[in-house]
């Protein structure tokens, strides 16, 4: 048997050298000629550093592939017709490096973008387990089967793409070794964006629509470019966020801001955006206070803005946060109970102090609370805790009330019923007592 | 013959309606207003959920309120009424049911006989001090809560005639009132009337309306010498 595989691929050799031969003219030497050879699934060489290595070309993906047109020298532009048994000498094979180069001689921009994209670089500098041109382009990586990207088989058609980065981006074993998160597939598939993209891809984003194709490049921190992104599809929400307190902070440098994902998705992490009418967004209506309170309950940091860190208690000790704690999700969507973007706005949220807040005075707060209170004044907008706990300084009245009660009446009240109860306890016994000896006599 | 009837009417029907009322409109007031106070606990979680939310609760808690305010109109048309066509004497009322003097000295009097210092109790007239201040409080707290709760439920139309401040004000009493009241009641009142050892395991004179005469001289002994002297006229008379 196994002479009979040797004869056979000395034959096809002998023959194909023979149509080598007869073919002087390089013009005139096309697809057929060089798959007469590489078309048989049993060519092959071998070489002692390498060993065995298949020099197959799959005829049939070639002609459905996008460069059926192309003749295989367009590619393999170091073969020559003329020399001798084309082998290692006279046609370099084509590396993940030499291929990117190679697909630039047409798809120079692409080309380009790629060699300085973190995986360009990295190819460069030797890296072999970053993806070249074929690793997304073309089935099985093979660089013969090049698919137009408009075509669904093609690993990058739209709906396909984040399946394709995910081969190597969802590998635990890979990614750890650049320590790259191993769960942006997973997060992302789960996510509102990820859930909804087979519905409509045309609109819903995927993984290169925020961080590109060709020119991919790591990310760093928390940059206006994350809002910008988001901004591409969520224009109005994005200029009103770039204008807001939290917008200008952050294009001022300022990270400790709150920026699109750390609000509309769990963790902060920009892959699993939540859809803000599902009950696990941070911004369901629900959560909303919970949600701001992460930061604007966080003592340190508000000082460190002059702002108020008791927001968050004082909403949920008066009636809108009481009401939203106790209410049922029919009922919060029925009676619009007032939560923090109710009066303060969400996307462009001012300092109060700006004069333009619908809370930064008493005939602005009034027009706020007409929104729910219909015939709501300034005198009733004024009864507002303006999120501070009554003292000396604030709501004296309601201040006095509460010290009344609680270190007066309530003690006083206890401590006379308490000794009413005992007092008469301790009679009612020694009566019994006495009757009991009484009995005894 | 007079002697021989051991029972005395002490509370009359409308009375009694009116205490039946007061229960069950204060025990909704409570177990439906109390969760809101301390709307962070589970067990308001569990509870408020258990009546479908707090829309429902809140809708309960305004009805026990309107026959909460009902049962004082109730009250004070009573009080007309006996005055007008029983012509029981205001004077006599008035004696009956305010606080005076004779209750401070009773107070202490009960305090010392409670301490052994004294080998025998106030002589009461018809309600102890105990029980004036009940009813009094009472009064006094229903005021406070109406006016608050009316304050909380129509906030818009309070602050239209009323300073702004009162709002916050209003809902911080409304709770802190509720909280007093649930504890004197709960405390205070239930020992009195269940617990303690003179009347467990239930003191029935307010179900029955009636309150036995050697009871009445044990406990109300300035009254039961008025019923006496009344009862001996009577005879005379006859």
């Amino acid at each position: 048997m196994k002479r009979l595989f040797f004869v056979l691929a000395i034959g096809l050799v002998a023959g194909g050298l023979g149509l080598v031969y007869d073919a002087a003219d390089i013009s005139a030497f096309d697809e057929a000629d060089c798959l007469s050879c590489h078309g048989d699934y049993r060519l092959n060489k071998v070489t002692e550093q390498e060993g065995k290595t298949s020099l197959y070309v799959d005829g049939e993906a070639l002609e459905s592939s996008v460069h059926r047109s192309l003749d295989c020298t367009t590619c393999h532009t170091t073969f020559d017709a003329n020399s001798k048994l084309h082998s290692a000498s006279n046609i370099t094979p084509l590396t993940n490096l030499s291929l990117a180069e190679k697909c630039g001689s047409c798809h120079q921009d692409q080309s380009a973008a790629y060699l300085e994209s973190t995986h360009g670089a990295s190819l460069t500098e030797g890296n072999t387990d970053v993806p070249g041109c074929t690793s997304c382009h073309s089935t099985g990586g093979d660089a013969h089967s090049i698919i137009a990207v408009s075509e669904p088989d093609s690993p990058v058609y739209k709906k396909s793409i984040a399946q394709t980065c995910a081969t190597c981006h969802d590998n635990e074993g890979l990614m750890a070794k650049y320590d790259i998160s191993a769960t942006v597939y997973e997060n992302y598939i789960s996510s509102a964006h990820g859930q909804t993209q087979q519905l409509d891809i045309d609109h819903v984003a995927t993984c290169s629509s925020c961080h590109g194709s060709h020119d991919i490049t790591s990310v760093n921190g928390i940059t206006p470019s994350l809002v910008e992104k988001c901004g591409s599809c969520h224009q109005d929400q994005s200029s009103q966020y770039l204008g807001s307190i939290h917008g200008t902070g952050l294009a001022e440098g300022n990270n400790d801001v709150a920026i699109c994902a750390s609000c509309h998705s769990t963790g902060g992490d920009t892959h699993s955006i939540v859809n803000v009418s599902e009950p696990d967004s941070p911004v369901y209506t629900k959560s909303i206070a919970q949600t701001c309170a992460t930061c604007h309950d966080n003592e340190g940091l508000m000082a460190k803005y002059d702002i108020s860190a008791t927001v968050y208690e004082t909403y949920n000790n008066f009636f809108h946060g009481k009401a939203m704690s106790l209410a049922t999700e029919e009922q919060i969507a029925r009676m619009n109970y007032a939560t923090c973007n109710s009066c303060h706005d969400s996307h462009d949220i001012m300092k109060s102090e700006n004069p333009a807040s619908p809370v930064a005075n008493l005939e602005n707060l009034a027009e706020t609370c007409r929104q729910c209170h219909d015939g709501a004044g300034v005198e009733f907008a004024s009864s507002y805790h303006l999120h501070q706990e009554a003292s000396t300084e604030h709501q004296l009245p309601t201040f006095i009330a509460n010290v009344f009660y609680a270190y007066f009446l309530i003690p006083a009240m206890v401590v006379f019923g308490t000794s009413f109860i005992l007092l008469d306890l301790i009679r009612s016994f020694r009566q019994h007592r006495r009757w009991r000896k009484a009995d005894k006599e | 013959m007079q002697q021989e009837q051991q029972h005395i009417i002490r509370f009359d029907v409308n009375q009694r309606i009116q205490h039946l009322a007061l229960i069950v409109t204060f025990t909704l007031l409570a177990v439906s207003g109390l969760p809101m106070m301390f709307h962070e606990s589970a067990a308001s979680q569990w509870w408020v959920g258990l009546w479908g939310g707090i829309e429902v609760m809140r809708v309960a808690h305004r009805i026990a309120a309107g026959v909460f305010i009902g049962v004082l109109v109730y009250h004070l048309v009573y009080i007309v009424w006996r005055v007008y066509f029983r012509k029981q004497s205001m004077k006599d009322l008035m004696k009956i049911m305010l606080p005076g003097i004779k209750d401070v000295r009773g107070l202490s009097g009960m305090f010392g006989h409670y301490l052994g210092l004294a080998k025998r109790g106030p002589k009461w007239d018809r309600y102890d001090i105990m029980q004036k201040l009940e009813y009094w409080a009472m009064i006094w707290g229903l005021a406070i809560m109406v006016a608050t709760g009316l304050i909380n439920w129509f906030p818009v139309t309070a602050a239209s005639f009323l300073p702004g401040f009162l709002i916050p004000m209003a809902k911080s009493i409304h709770g802190w009132e509720a909280v007093l009241a649930v504890f004197w009641v709960v405390a205070v009142l239930f020992y009195s009337v269940i617990f303690s050892r003179s009347v467990f395991p239930l003191d029935r004179s307010i179900w029955t309306g009636k309150i036995s005469r050697e009871r009445l001289r044990d406990e109300h002994a300035l009254d039961h010498e008025w019923l006496a002297l009344a009862e001996e006229e009577e005879s005379d008379e006859q």
